[in-house]
């Protein structure tokens, strides 16, 4: 899969592309690779791949995000240095973009700058989510997020989880889901995110893709984290910013 | 059972207030509450109901007092800058008896302060807010779940007070996922209601709503009216949840977020020997007096955590008559208690070093 070289994780408002972009950072960086992580969210206020710059960097993954002073803030900041990041071939990176429509409007001001044939752009689902809960809805989030974003999904991600109630079946009911979503849209399932001590529990096979086992980085201050020796990094306890291209009080 | 499905705290609002009956909302953006308007935007059409962006928190709390006189199911929801802006429209929709739901997802003040949670709005939601002698009954939720239930019993609870009802989370609480589940069956009926100004239908006299008494002598017994209405509430309504009260040495006072936060702190001083309990405040107003002043006797100390610099404190004075001492550990501005902190606070009490609030 690493064939490619930027990866754009997309999808519906907390489908849980933060998560696996920065999980798949990691996954990238444990293969050696020179990775650079981009926070490309304007529209989330709180539980944004910022929050976990700090580790990702001790790992030696560059990151891209609005300076720390402004991070917080209501305002829609594109972090500096995203051209010559996508311009250095040596270079792995990855887009955390906003969610729905609105959040991946941002996308449409790198067009030109995303190299076509190295681009993989990931559509993440959560099937438990609200607005994607059937193949129809999930379609129409994603023809609003291609026409906002002017950028075309290549493959699907099937992140179905319910935070700490998620099971084995949960994970599969909505793989389910997405693999006839795949069929329908023509894309192949590249990706099965699942929670590190569920991974092995989940058959590989068709439209499975690989299985990205997730280390958990955006918590809640009250969060209790089994200590986890593998585990990639420390969790995050959460920090914030935000805004909303609609006209709204900072 | 429906299905369990994942929602942000804001999500499960928007979506609860459907299933509660509301058909009307009227608000505007503010960070970290814009899920609410924005999810009630794509729902509320599909249930034949109408979803307005007002052109300011002033405009949008007045239509609620239209809706809501109208007999409507009606929600507003905003974060605490705005919900100051709202204070004098509720105030009117207190006086003229107006039942309502409002939504406060709080955030760091004063002033347009930070995006971050907070609990700094306790005085505003519970002690008055707008002008005039008027409660609200105040919702604390403290799981996603907890507000899906909270909300939907809101608008059954506004009906029957003819009373403004809020729900008052914080920016976790609103931006945080969980899992959720609603109810079954069809969404809660809005009730007849013969006050409403929905025309003459038949009836002799018009209906009229209003806050406005010119005469004292009416105004004052329009006062004692709603005094009697208020001290119904104070009767019928208190909640609160307790964990590990009995043989606790310590009980920490918090609802919301820090009442999540609590509980882990908890956990965290059991293994150091400590016998924490938790008293979580489900409704801020009517306070529940009674269960803090029967565990007085009992304990070393009480611990109030907020993040504040301590509101609830005076409250939790209240119901402790002076009986046992009252400590305080709270971070303000937008910051958030870590449970270590608390524990450290717990410390210092029980090695007689707590600080008295």
């Amino acid at each position: 899969m690493s064939e490619k070289r930027v990866f754009v994780f997309v999808g519906a408002y907390g489908s849980g592309k933060t998560e696996v972009a920065i999980n798949y950072a990691l996954h990238l960086n444990k293969e050696g690779k020179q990775v650079v992580m981009v926070d490309l969210d304007l529209v989330t206020p709180y539980f944004r791949s910022r929050e976990a710059a700090c580790s990702l960097r001790e790992k030696g993954i560059e990151v891209l995000a609005p300076p720390r002073e402004l991070s917080r803030a209501d305002l829609p900041i594109l972090p500096p240095g995203i051209t010559s990041v996508l311009k250095n071939k040596g270079k792995y990176v990855i887009l955390d973009v906003g969610g729905d429509p609105t959040g991946a409007r941002v996308l449409g001001t790198l067009q030109g700058l995303l190299p076509v044939r190295d681009l993989e752009v990931f559509y993440v689902v959560n099937a438990r989510r609200p607005f994607t809960r059937e193949v129809d809805q999930a379609r129409d989030v994603l023809e609003r997020i291609e026409a906002s974003s002017r950028v075309k999904a290549t493959a699907l991600v099937n992140n179905t989880h319910l935070g700490d109630l998620t099971n084995p079946e949960v994970v599969l009911e909505g793989g389910d889901m997405v693999r006839e979503l795949a069929m329908r849209l023509g894309l192949p399932v590249k990706i099965t995110a699942v929670k590190k001590d569920l991974a092995s529990l989940i058959p590989n096979g068709h439209g499975v893709g690989m299985i990205l086992p997730l280390t958990r980085h955006m918590c809640t201050p009250w969060d209790e984290v089994p200590p986890d020796p593998g585990a990639d990094l420390a969790p995050v306890p959460l920090r914030v910013k935000a805004p909303s291209l609609e006209p709204t009080r900072d | 059972m429906a299905e369990t499905i994942l929602m942000k705290g804001n999500e499960a609002v928007a979506e609860a207030a459907i299933r509660g009956g509301c058909r009307f909302f009227f608000g505007y953006p503010i960070t970290p509450q814009s899920e609410v308007p924005e999810y009630v935007s794509r729902r509320l059409p599909e249930v034949g109901g109408v979803f307005l962006q007002a052109e300011s928190e002033v405009a949008a709390i007045n239509m609620v007092y239209g809706a809501g006189g109208a007999g409507a199911r009606v929600m507003t929801s905003s974060s605490s800058p705005g919900i100051s802006l709202k204070q004098e429209g509720i105030s009117y929709i207190a006086g003229a008896e107006i039942p309502c739901v409002i939504v406060n997802m709080v955030r760091g003040g004063p002033g347009l302060g930070t995006i971050q949670p907070a609990q700094s709005d306790y005085f505003q939601a519970t002690k008055g807010g707008g002008h005039g002698d008027y409660r609200i009954l105040v919702f604390a939720p403290a799981s996603v779940q907890e507000m899906v239930d909270l909300t939907i019993e809101s608008f059954d609870l506004a009906d029957k007070y003819r009373n403004p009802v809020m729900i008052m989370g914080d920016g976790i609480l609103g931006q945080m996922m969980e899992p959720v589940r609603f109810p079954d069956g069809p969404d809660r009926p809005n009730p007849e209601k013969p006050w409403a100004t929905t025309g003459k239908r038949g009836r002799k006299k018009v209906n009229l709503i209003s806050s406005l008494n010119i005469e004292p002598e009416k105004m004052e017994e329009h006062n004692w009216k709603l005094h009697r209405k208020y001290r119904e509430m104070e009767k019928n309504e208190v909640r609160f949840e307790t964990d590990d009260v009995d043989g606790a040495d310590v009980i920490i006072v918090a609802y919301g977020t820090t009442a999540r936060v609590a509980r882990s702190a908890i956990r965290k001083a059991a293994e150091r020997g400590y016998r924490v309990g938790l008293l979580r405040p489900i409704t801020l107003w009517p306070f529940p007096y009674a269960p803090l002043r029967e565990l007085a006797p009992r304990v070393k100390a009480f611990l109030v955590v907020e993040m504040s610099t301590g509101q609830m404190v005076d409250d939790v004075k209240i119901g402790v008559e002076g009986k046992a001492p009252v400590c305080f550990h709270g971070r303000p501005g937008g910051m958030i208690p870590d449970p270590e902190g608390i524990v450290q606070e717990i410390d210092r009490i029980m090695t007689g070093r707590g600080a008295r609030a």
